[in-house]
């Protein structure tokens, strides 16, 4: 079961992370060449691939207990970061992450851009790779953070890996097939799963290897993954009414 | 010397700003839940508790703060 969640929370940070860092290759690729945008892209994945061999493994090597508390309360916190967000754009209070307005913003300023040396490059253009490159390690980073915490704690960062690749490899054919921004999927929506997902692990975790026993093991995140549901979706809810009240308008909804 | 120095804290301000972002509220609840917990399990067995507890007036505090700061 733990696998399952797992699978999921990673393929699903991934997808959001590889939209919208697809979203910038695809705007320079689109207006300056593709040439350059792809080695910046492929450069990132490359570093973050170093990252994720060399830091998994040197976890796996702590003990479990302290492992889990620390890196548990590490993935706790960045998971309610997550979540905050998620429900500030749920309520209306943040604007919604929108791929459409990301990718005109990115083409514009690629096309103002100045063409670059690309002598001292390598018959390449510095502009398109460092923006490609910078967008990817990036986004990627977050990817890497939840592979390597997830799969450390459940010691499944074979696991995890894999549905990062599914989901790089998902997003890119997309993209592909699309060849513009990937603005029909639910960013928000996802993230605000991600959010619950990482949270929820982030408490198991953390509290188990502070020496708390759960009861029910781990089928108690059967039950930790809906009270993170369900405090998130009252505190949207509290929040949206608020924001209603206090503006007069309507608050822009991510949840069904 | 000097160099490797400033890149480690700029390193360390970019992990900070990475992991902790732009609100240390969820951050303290987390550490507090932790420590509570870690106390707690040694004299009873619903020591879980505490975490979440800990996390649900954490994230409450932060996104009040957050709305306040939006003029709400």
């Amino acid at each position: 079961m733990t696998g399952w969640f797992l699978f999921a929370a990673a393929f699903l940070a991934c997808t959001v992370e590889a939209v919208e860092a697809t979203t910038v290759v695809m705007a320079v690729g689109l207006t300056r060449g593709w040439r350059s945008p792809l080695r910046g892209a492929l450069a990132a994945i490359g570093v973050l691939a170093v990252i994720v061999a060399a830091l998994g493994p040197a976890l796996t090597v702590i003990p479990i207990g302290v492992l889990r508390m620390v890196v548990g309360s590490l993935l706790l916190i960045f998971g309610l970061g997550w979540l905050r967000k998620a429900i500030l754009r749920a309520s209306g209070y943040k604007a919604l992450h929108d791929e459409d307005e990301i990718f005109a913003r990115q083409r514009a300023a690629a096309e103002s851009a100045s063409p670059g040396d690309s002598g001292s490059f390598h018959g390449g253009d510095p502009y398109s790779f460092t923006l490609s490159f910078k967008a990817v390690l990036l986004e990627g980073l977050e990817v890497a953070f939840i592979v390597i915490t997830f799969g450390a704690n459940a010691n499944a960062i074979p696991l995890a890996s894999v549905a990062a690749a599914a989901a790089i490899a998902v997003t890119v054919l997309v993209a592909l097939i699309v060849r513009g921004p990937l603005s029909r999927v639910p960013e928000n929506t996802i993230k605000f799963v991600v959010g619950m997902l990482l949270t929820s692990f982030g408490t198991f975790w953390s509290a188990e290897g502070a020496g708390a026993h759960w009861p029910g093991s781990d089928a108690s995140l059967l039950a930790i993954v809906p009270f993170v549901a369900a405090v998130s979706l009252l505190l949207v809810g509290q929040l949206r009414y608020r924001y209603r009240t206090s503006s007069g308008g309507s608050a822009r909804a991510v949840l069904p | 010397m000097i160099r490797a120095g400033f890149a480690l804290k700029s390193f360390g301000r970019f992990l900070w700003k990475f992991i902790v972002g732009d609100d240390l509220t969820l951050a303290i609840g987390v550490l507090l839940g932790a420590i509570g917990v870690a106390v707690a399990a040694r004299s009873t067995g619903a020591a879980w508790l505490i975490l979440p507890l800990l996390w649900v007036v954490a994230l409450f505090i932060s996104l009040r703060r957050a709305t306040r700061r939006n003029g709400a």
